[in-house]
């Protein structure tokens, strides 16, 4: 967040922030999107703001929804009620499961019924909801995702479905998915748009929700589990590619795209080999995430090469420093920061200088060589 | 002796013939009596379920027809015609009874259906025939058929008078004429003063003619009396025109009658034309200046000629506006016609490019070089062997007068650098819609370039084309009186932007080569020639033609940005691969100090309020700010160039009393810039922010000169530009100084 709170400086100072047309986020980089989106203020108080979000954390927030709200009896609540009887329906499941496989008893339907007995078990409170309660409180209060406060803005906030492993979108023109269709009645709030988009599997528990769509004339109700858009899409492009207008954001189609990673980038040689589960599971997750964002990268590259794109600026934290078309002499290092996480935690005086630094060098560097023709 | 071919089309007509005896019935088959000779079918066709209206033609329930079927059939189409001369005069109908099936025959007939399709279409035929649909609202109307006869051909080029209520009778202009062939000039209506000049008789009726026009000359004069015309009147056109017919020349007639056009739209006239023998010509001449009232020998001889001779009709040839329409009018081309060009450079590029647009109809065209026509080019210019010897813009001019006579083309075998120092020529060149500078000469650039630098008044749009030294890239460039610079300015801005893109290297190396020596020089003549590019005539011509069509289509649009197309033909190019750019305007700043002119990017301006804008937010609005200014001096055209800025560099001192530009880093983007655009943006200055105030230079400015140009050691530049920005960033006020180290020399 606080290296695209640089991005975003120097894209004020160049003139460019006023007049973007659509942006589109994932994961952490929701929340300061939805900031700018939908709070509405000039640029200074905008990022006093994020500088005291940043200050603060939204850690500490979520502490506060769990211990100093509704939001922690929820959460209990859930985990005594769901989590009892999921635990007793897994083993109940497993058992017959092994009965059937070792007897040969006919317990299918019952471990069928017992399986759809589970997806009917309410969730009313979680990590996530809280996280959800907090960004509301702290930051968006009841505002919908189609209240956009900057004029001709488009925003998508892209979370990912894990029942259909399906990208989710938050649109202020729509939201939905294509498996689904349009969300229909009151627009989504933003706090649970982020919250969703923000959701990281890992940290952080999928946001149940249960929406009514509308797909070809047709209205069903579904239920869907919104986790962090970037295990869809990391960078949060695949709606503004070329070709992809139609998606389900309905957006102009994009001539100009600027991608702000905050990814650390190259693996550093482990000191140790990932050897245990845990650490294999996790690299080889990372390398499965890298792999996919380079190759989008490529893409983007290439609709640029070909003329699909009249230009994208790829502005990368994890950015190797010596393939930088040219360095200030104050360049903040990529080894400075790259190891920074992206956990939500209080950040240091230092370490928001040294993030919102390189994002804005980098900013300006890669708008300059390869965007110049958007400055004014 | 049927080939297999007309075996086919019987088994084809004998197996429709038994589905439906009703339908077609094979009346009698005519064997070919000798090889190559024709099948002949008779068959009766039944008409009864056509829809009869009152347009259409008479059908019988049943009809006769025959089919010639040709030996090489499908290759070659069948030709139907009735058996009877009932609807002779019909149109559609020829010679009587000969059935017009096809338009277009080339594309209508397919010669896989064989007689399958070929009888579906003589259904269609009779069908609409009979409900009077041959020439459908809308479609255009099948001209009447005056049967040629004499193999002579005439070219009318001009729009006819509108022949009014009763008709036009006057005299066309002959222009041009071969023994086969005239093309008509003007119109010269009787009542006009008639010029002595080679003279064709016109009559344009309001009126139609039959539709098959009559073979003999008396039921031409019958018919031509029958709609309005007096004897008299036809003999005395005949008269006046044989008497302007030179001896040993054919005299020419033209009809006219209004049976062109869109059928249900408006009627043009339809032309035909006859001629009349060369010996009947004089004959009649002779009657005439012979004939006295004693003495009609004229009339004799008219009548005589009038009761014995057959009409030769003529081919006409149209190229009439309001009848042919431009096969190019939806080209890229287009935009030429009528436009007046002066081009620079009548060798490879100029002479395609010249050719092109000849054929494109310009109107006007300056053709300048100062070269001849030697044997080496031949290859791959547009001359022919008979013009070596001759100056390239003499045997240019020749080919463009070929191609159109009525282009304007002048020829001026000079130094175009010369030209541009005369006042006179020079107006003479610029009198023009655009410029065209082919020849690839950066001394002819610089000479354009120099001019437009001291003489701002308004001028046509330039284009300069060059071509890579294998022949297979090409760089168009084209700047318009918009644009602060020419081709010169622009072609070192085409290199910056294609030196920004890792896919356009291949156009940086060939037309700015990091190093030229690495490339093989080639002198076709060693010794006695300029070196120069290998390339064949399609080479030259594969790459003019669309760099000719993409500045037609830029000045069609009329942007007024400068842009350039680079297009590379190489064989190891998978695919047709082009880079273009385009440029916004320069924000042009007068040096105060020796007049040089300051040329600033839009992107370089922008720099500069983005990095006051950044001051402003994080240090305040009184605070100054300042950075480095990258780009080219140029000391003949008396430009600078700012390509690129930076921000302040990290070891600058600013504040609210000065800003002391600090040099961290400066040397590093200096050379990067050096590098990335081959020597093109350098280290030229620095800028600074007079923040709420003039951008007058104050006294610490001004000693930071002297103190920097007087002093070798701290700084080895020639020139130093000082550039300062007053105001805001959303009201700034620039000035620029270009500060020479020999101001200071001399102190």
């Amino acid at each position: 967040m606080a290296f695209h709170l640089g991005c975003f400086r120097a894209l004020h100072d160049r003139g460019i922030l006023d007049h973007v047309q659509a942006i589109s986020s994932v994961s952490g980089g929701s929340v300061l999107a939805a900031c700018w989106a939908y709070r509405g203020e000039d640029f200074d108080a905008f990022d006093k703001h994020v500088v005291e979000v940043l200050r603060r954390g939204i850690q500490g927030d979520i502490v506060r929804e769990v211990f100093g709200s509704l939001e922690g009896l929820k959460i209990i609540a859930t985990l005594l009620f769901t989590g009892t009887l999921s635990s007793l329906i897994w083993v109940l499941k497993f058992t017959t499961s092994r009965l059937r496989l070792f007897l040969g008893i006919p317990t299918l339907p019952l471990e069928r019924a017992l399986q759809a007995a589970v997806h009917v078990l309410p969730v009313w409170g979680s990590l996530t909801t809280a996280f959800e309660a907090g960004l509301s409180r702290r930051l968006f209060g009841d505002t919908t995702v189609d209240r956009v406060r900057r004029p001709n803005l488009a925003v998508i906030i892209n979370a990912c479905d894990l029942t259909t492993g399906t990208a989710f979108r938050f649109g202020s023109g729509r939201s939905g998915g294509w498996r689904f269709g349009d969300v229909q009645g009151a627009a989504p709030t933003v706090a649970k748009a982020v919250a969703a988009s923000a959701a990281f599997p890992i940290l952080l528990p999928p946001l149940i929700e249960t929406f009514e769509f509308e797909k070809k004339g047709e209205r069903h109700s579904h239920t869907v589990a919104l986790t962090d858009g970037g295990v869809f899409d990391n960078l949060g492009v695949a709606v503004l590619e070329p070709g992809r207008a139609h998606d389900h954001a309905q957006i102009e189609p994009v001539t100009h795209l600027i991608t702000l990673n905050a990814g650390g980038g190259q693996f550093d040689v482990s000191r140790s080999h990932p050897y245990w589960w845990v650490g294999r599971v996790a690299r080889s997750f990372e390398a499965v995430h890298r792999k996919a964002q380079d190759a989008v990268y490529q893409r983007l590259h290439k609709y640029a090469e070909v003329g699909d794109l009249q230009a994208f600026g790829m502005i990368y934290l994890g950015q190797q420093d010596d393939k930088l078309p040219w360095a200030p002499a104050d360049l903040v290092k990529r080894a400075q920061v790259k190891d920074y996480p992206t956990d939500f935690s209080p950040m240091s005086e230092e370490n928001i200088r040294l993030l919102t630094s390189r994002g804005e060098q980098l900013t300006h560097i890669i708008v300059e060589r390869y965007l110049s023709d958007l400055t004014n | 002796m049927r080939s297999e071919g007309q075996a086919w089309a019987a088994a084809q007509l004998e197996e429709m013939s038994s589905a439906s005896p009703e339908a077609l019935d094979i009346l009698a088959m005519t064997e070919p009596a000798v090889e190559h000779d024709k099948l002949i079918v008779t068959v009766s066709v039944n008409c009864r379920s056509f829809e009869k209206s009152d347009g259409g033609i008479s059908l019988r329930a049943r009809e006769r027809l025959r089919i010639s079927i040709p030996w090489n059939f499908p290759l070659n189409r069948p030709e139907v015609e009735f058996t009877h001369d009932r609807f002779g005069g019909t149109a559609h109908v020829q010679w009587g009874h000969s059935i017009c099936l096809f338009q277009a025959p080339d594309v209508e007939w397919q010669a896989g259906r064989g007689m399958f399709g070929f009888m579906q279409r003589v259904h269609d035929w009779l069908k609409a025939a009979a409900a009077g649909q041959l020439d459908p609202t809308g479609m255009p109307l099948h001209p009447p058929v005056a049967y040629p006869v004499a193999n002579f051909r005439v070219v009318p080029t001009r729009n006819v008078p509108e022949p009014g209520e009763g008709f036009w009778s006057g005299y066309v202009e002959i222009t041009r004429e071969t023994v086969y062939v005239a093309e008509f000039g003007r119109w010269i209506a009787q009542n006009e003063v008639i010029p002595d000049v080679r003279l064709a008789s016109v009559i344009l009726l309001p009126t139609e003619m039959p539709f098959e026009y009559p073979k003999t000359v008396l039921d031409l004069l019958v018919a031509l009396i029958d709609r309005g015309l007096t004897l008299s009147m036809l003999r005395l056109l005949m008269t006046i025109t044989v008497l302007r017919t030179p001896p040993g020349k054919p005299a020419i007639f033209v009809l006219g009658a209004a049976m062109r056009g869109i059928a249900g739209g408006e009627r043009l006239q339809h032309l035909a034309c006859w001629r009349m023998s060369v010996e009947q010509t004089d004959k009649l001449r002779a009657a005439a200046v012979a004939s006295t009232e004693e003495n009609p020998v004229e009339d004799q001889a008219f009548y005589a000629w009038a009761f014995e001779s057959n009409v030769e009709w003529c081919r006409v040839l149209e190229d009439r506006p309001e009848i042919v329409q431009r096969r190019d009018r939806e080209s890229a081309s287009r935009w030429w016609r009528g436009k007046r060009v002066t081009l620079v450079g009548c060798g490879a590029i100029g002479s395609a490019v010249a050719m092109i647009l000849a054929k494109a109809g310009v109107a006007k065209l300056r053709l300048i070089d100062n070269g001849v026509v030697t044997p080496g080019i031949l290859v791959r210019q547009g001359f022919r062997r008979d013009q070596i010897g001759y100056a390239k813009s003499s045997a240019t001019r020749i080919a463009v007068v070929a191609a159109d006579p009525g282009i304007d083309a002048i020829e001026e075998y000079s130094n175009i650098v010369w030209m541009l120092t005369d006042e006179a020529k020079r107006a003479e060149i610029l009198d023009a819609d655009v410029v065209i500078d082919a020849t690839a000469s950066s001394t002819v650039a610089a000479a354009f370039e120099v001019h437009f630098r001291h003489h701002q008044a308004p001028r046509p749009p330039i284009v300069s084309m060059v071509v890579g030294h294998n022949g297979d890239m090409g760089l168009m460039i084209l700047t318009t009186d918009k644009s602060a610079g020419a081709t010169l300015d622009f072609d070192r801005r085409t290199k910056l932007a294609l030196a920004d893109r890792t896919s356009s290297a291949k156009f940086l190396e060939e037309f700015w080569p990091a190093d030229p020596t690495r490339r093989a020089i080639f002198q076709p003549e060693p010794g006695c020639s300029s070196p120069t590019f290998r390339g064949s005539y399609a080479d030259v011509l594969s790459l003019v033609a669309p760099m000719t069509n993409v500045a037609a289509d830029w000045l069609r649009e009329g942007i007024g940005l400068p842009r350039s197309f680079a297009i590379d033909l190489s064989a190891d190019s998978k695919c047709r691969s082009e880079a273009r750019a385009s440029w916004r305007p320069y924000h042009v700043l007068p040096d105060s100090k020796h007049g040089y002119e300051v040329r600033i990017t839009q992107e370089a301006m922008s720099a500069i309020l983005t990095w006051t804008r950044r001051s402003e937010r994080t240090a305040g609005d009184r605070v100054e700010t300042g950075g480095a200014l990258f780009g080219q001096v140029d000391e003949f055209l008396k430009v600078v160039w700012i390509d690129e800025v930076s921000g302040p560099p990290p070891d600058s001192e600013a504040s609210r009393e000065g800003f002391v530009c600090g040099t961290q880093g400066v040397a590093m983007m200096h050379k990067e810039k050096l590098s990335r655009t081959c020597g093109s943006v350098t280290f030229v200055g620095m800028w600074h922010t007079h923040p709420k105030a003039l951008p007058i230079p104050s006294r610490t400015d001004l000693g930071a000169m002297v103190q920097l140009l007087a002093d070798k050691e701290t700084f080895q530049g020639r020139s130093f530009l000082m550039l300062i920005v007053g105001g805001t960033s959303g009201r700034p006020i620039l000035s620029a100084g270009l500060f020479l180290r020999g101001d200071y020399d001399q102190a």
